[in-house]
């Protein structure tokens, strides 16, 4: 798909040793957290500024070569995944924090920056970047944009989109553009930069990006409350809301994702455990404690087996050590996983949840169910085996099936991992021809040539 | 490792990608193939025939440290340092050349013939200059980058002028594994380990025909090599009714701990008896001998985890309580994470610049502590910071750890 002119042309904008055909890359380049197997791109490029990008984007144009941008290739709808034959634009190169203004709470920084750096350094200075996918550790800021991503945090302070202000990207006809803003408000024109974030790469390359910071809460406080059932958790989640209480996160895991993290990090929780919430609350330290004991209380009175607030920086640290390892270590119980993360209204997880058991049961997969309680955000896990005869079907049965029960009770069927590969053809299940057609209809005003990202979020 | 358990074992990597958080070359470069994922997906494709790397795949999997810190965080369990290694022999194979290599520096690291030639006549390709100005040679060495900083070799190696032990009937009887360095190079923390060892009742033993802990040929991919440096070690302290075989090199106590995994090395009973000498010494409640003079100067000491100590074994609270037992040492960065120092066996010999660059970033954490005197307890790491040192505006003395517990300890080693 890449002729010899085209690699030349390539080599040529970032030096040859920044753009490789050698098979070595194009088997390092060819899978992303989804772990698919079978796919190659034809060549992977690793440009260092914005100028290049541009210049790789127009002869993409030139030659009708798709382009998959990749930050840390750590996406979980296969965003990243390389289009047969394809170009791979890896974004690494471009990690330099730019400017962290600490008299705006704004900060500049390049896409290949990685999410818990960004992090670490603007705490350092009292600030906070609060969205904390659990790949926080490895995963890009220009990833997270590109997918939108979530974590545990967006019961209280929402999600990547609400920390983008603005925007350079580079459009699928090469040209370089601006959107939004380096202001607190700005609503001059359409807003593209809500546009470009979440569009897992169909539209533009991300090259730079304008981040809103808040002030670092001066406390924490992590509580972990045991229940028999998922159900009986529910009811806490319920009477938190119901109590006008807004912890940072209330995370869910069930009896299922307790094993597989237990089995990794054997932290000595009962077995017998049904589930669990991890609640954590922050804020001035008054605030966040008593937070923390309100939250303990509610947790008493609606049927916790048990309840404790972590005495420690460090008891704390390891709890969330697990949330953040869970799901890959759900590949202990099957070879095959179908990774979904469908929202509800947040009073209706109890509801969705028992549906999501019946499929299970009915259909005969193992589902395990984790995620955050707080916002409706429940990751469902479809473990199946690849190499038995009728097990993914079955699956993906589940899967579509579980799709409908959540739009049934007004949810969508993806939180924070987007569409990409994995999905794009369950996206008819929730959106409406005619908003289907709007958005290719915008793709094509970014990409006319539709080189960017092809293959992933519209259906086949 | 067969390439069938291989295989088996690179099916467990779910391509997650947590290990891009931890790997210290892929946080340098971003390319994929510098980080665990990448180096086992290479793996796992050549071994399917899935891609034709005309014979490259020991330079592919040249990028790695082998520090383990992608297997620490890996959720999955996969040991991405440990299949490395082993994907190094499988492409290493047995072609012409590599057993040459292989037999050549199985002579070195048994100290065989060809080894004690060049002892012998290590002053007719040196150059005569005082030993603080570290080793010279007269020629260009091929392998070795002429940046390199490396200390001189010692007058006399250990093994060539051993102290006189003393003959405790009442404590444990210990077994002194010393490796390369110390017997080459630095002597006197041999020396200092055996004071040490004798100050907390223990019955020194030091087999003579100990040969090389063989992490270096395992590390380069040469498996077999490893072996048979393992048989004559484990042949050598068999000989002893030993109660514990003590290592004060980081590096040599994971490899000597990995020898009963090793099949065919009859290791059984071996590998359970390694222990860190600071795990030793702390388990025996080593104190200084007495409080030191008061005019003793204020030291300010980093301790450098190795990652063989710290990630392989768990060990990094023992240095630290040791240290801190030692009039006028005062620990800075205790609380620091840990950082590798860049040396990675053979990966410095590969990648001398990335090497460096690895450094840069170890210097950093290290240096906001302004810290007087850097001690570590691993030759590879000593021999790296030694050279990262010498190579910035304030060269830092590093000393292994057993040389300042001796020191600060025991008093003056009466040999010197």
């Amino acid at each position: 798909m890449i002729n010899d002119e085209a690699k030349k042309e390539f080599s040529r904008i970032t030096g040859p040793k920044f753009f490789s055909d050698r098979p070595e890359d194009l088997v390092l380049y060819a899978s992303d957290g989804t772990n698919t197997k079978g796919l190659k791109p034809g060549a992977v490029i690793r440009p260092g500024n914005v100028q290049e990008i541009s210049d790789i984007i127009k002869t993409a144009r030139k030659y009708k070569i798709p382009v998959t941008v990749r930050g840390a290739g750590s996406g979980l709808t296969g965003g990243a995944l390389p289009v047969p034959g394809g170009l791979i634009l890896v974004m690494t190169r471009l990690n330099r924090i730019l400017i962290v203004d600490q008299a705006n709470l704004t900060a500049v920084v390049e896409p290949g920056v990685v999410t818990a750096d960004f992090q670490d350094r603007v705490s350092a200075l009292g600030l906070f970047y609060p969205p904390d996918p659990a790949s926080r550790e490895f995963s890009t800021l220009g990833g997270n944009a590109a997918e939108n991503a979530g974590g545990t945090r967006a019961v209280k302070y929402g999600v990547t989109r609400d920390y983008i202000l603005g925007l350079q990207a580079v459009l699928g006809t090469g040209e370089i553009v601006e959107t939004g803003v380096i202001t607190a408000k700005g609503v001059v024109g359409y807003d593209l930069t809500r546009l470009l974030v979440g569009s897992e790469g169909t539209l533009a390359v991300i090259t730079r990006l304008n981040i809103r910071l808040v002030p670092l809460p001066e406390a924490k406080e992590t509580v972990i409350a045991y229940y028999d059932t998922l159900a009986a958790a529910g009811k806490t989640v319920a009477a938190l809301t119901a109590a006008r209480i807004v912890p940072a996160t209330i995370e869910f895991m069930d009896r299922a994702s307790i094993n597989c993290v237990e089995e990794y990090l054997h932290l000595g929780i009962d077995p017998n455990i049904g589930a669990l919430l991890l609640i954590e609350t922050d804020g001035p330290p008054r605030q966040a404690l008593d937070e923390a004991e309100a939250v303990v209380r509610l947790c008493r009175e609606t049927g916790a087996l048990a309840v404790r607030r972590a005495e420690t920086r460090e008891e704390a640290e390891t709890m969330w050590q697990a949330r953040r390892a869970l799901s890959p270590t759900l590949y202990r119980v099957a070879p095959g996983k179908m990774n979904e993360d469908v929202v509800v209204p947040r009073d209706k997880i109890p509801l969705m949840v028992e549906r999501i058991e019946e499929i299970g049961r009915r259909l005969e997969v193992a589902i395990i169910c984790f995620g955050h309680a707080g916002d409706g955000n429940i990751h469902v896990n479809v473990m199946y085996d690849p190499a038995v005869p009728g097990q993914p079907q079955k699956a993906e049965e589940a899967v579509k099936e579980l799709m409908s029960r959540c739009l049934e009770l007004g949810g969508t069927i993806s939180g924070e991992h987007g569409i990409g590969t994995t999905k794009r053809n369950l996206i008819q299940m929730e959106l409406k021809p005619a908003v289907l057609d709007l958005m290719h209809r915008i793709k094509s005003a970014f990409d006319p040539d539709e080189i960017m990202n092809p293959g992933k979020m519209f259906p086949s | 490792m067969t390439p069938g358990e291989l295989k088996t074992a690179l099916d467990k990597c779910v391509k997650c990608g947590r290990c891009l958080g931890s790997c210290p070359i892929y946080k340098l470069t971003g390319w994929e193939g510098s980080v665990a994922r990448g180096k086992l997906a290479l793996l796992k494709a050549d071994l399917d025939g899935d891609v034709d790397l005309g014979g490259r795949m020991k330079d592919l999997l040249s990028h790695c440290l082998l520090c383990g810190a992608c297997a620490a965080g890996c959720a999955s369990g996969v040991k991405g340092d440990e299949l490395i290694q082993a994907g190094r022999a499988l492409a290493l194979g047995n072609g012409g050349l590599a057993k040459l290599q292989s037999l050549a520096t199985r002579d070195l690291l048994a100290r065989g013939p060809a080894a004690r030639t060049l002892w012998k006549t290590r002053r007719l390709f040196l150059k005569n200059v005082p030993p603080e100005s570290g080793l010279h040679f007269r020629f260009p060495v091929p392998g070795l980058d002429s940046r390199r900083w490396l200390p001189a070799l010692a007058e006399k190696s250990f093994l060539e002028d051993l102290p006189r032990l003393k003959q405790s009937r009442t404590g444990p009887r210990v077994g002194l594994f010393f490796g390369c360095t110390a017997n080459f190079i630095r002597p006197q923390s041999a020396r200092a380990a055996v004071r040490l060892l004798e100050s907390v009742g223990a019955r020194v033993v030091i087999p003579k025909s100990q040969v090389c802990c063989g992490k270096p040929a395992a590390g380069a991919g040469d498996q077999a090599g490893a072996l048979y440096l393992a048989r004559r070690n484990v042949k050598a302290f068999a000989a002893e009714d030993l109660d514990f075989i003590i290592a004060f090199c980081a590096t040599c106590s994971a490899q000597l701990r990995e020898y009963e995994q090793l099949p065919g090395a009859a290791a059984e009973g071996f590998s359970g008896r390694v222990m860190d000498i600071s795990r030793f010494l702390a388990m025996q409640s080593w104190r200084p001998d007495k409080p030191g003079p008061p005019e003793a100067r204020a030291l300010k000491v980093f301790y450098h985890d190795p990652c063989h100590l710290r990630r392989k074994q768990g060990i990094f609270q023992e240095p630290r309580s040791l240290l801190r037992l030692l009039p006028g040492v005062e620990l800075v960065g205790a609380d620091e994470p840990p950082v590798c120092c860049g040396y990675g066996g053979v990966f410095n010999l590969w990648h001398y610049d990335l090497s460096l660059d690895l450094f840069q970033i170890r210097h950093r954490t290290m240096a906001a502590y302004s810290p007087d005197l850097a001690v570590t307890s691993c030759s590879g790491c000593w021999l790296q910071l030694q050279d990262g040192l010498k190579k910035t505006e304030r060269p830092l003395d590093v000393l292994p750890l057993v040389e300042l517990l001796a020191q600060r300890g025991l008093g003056p080693d009466p040999a010197d």
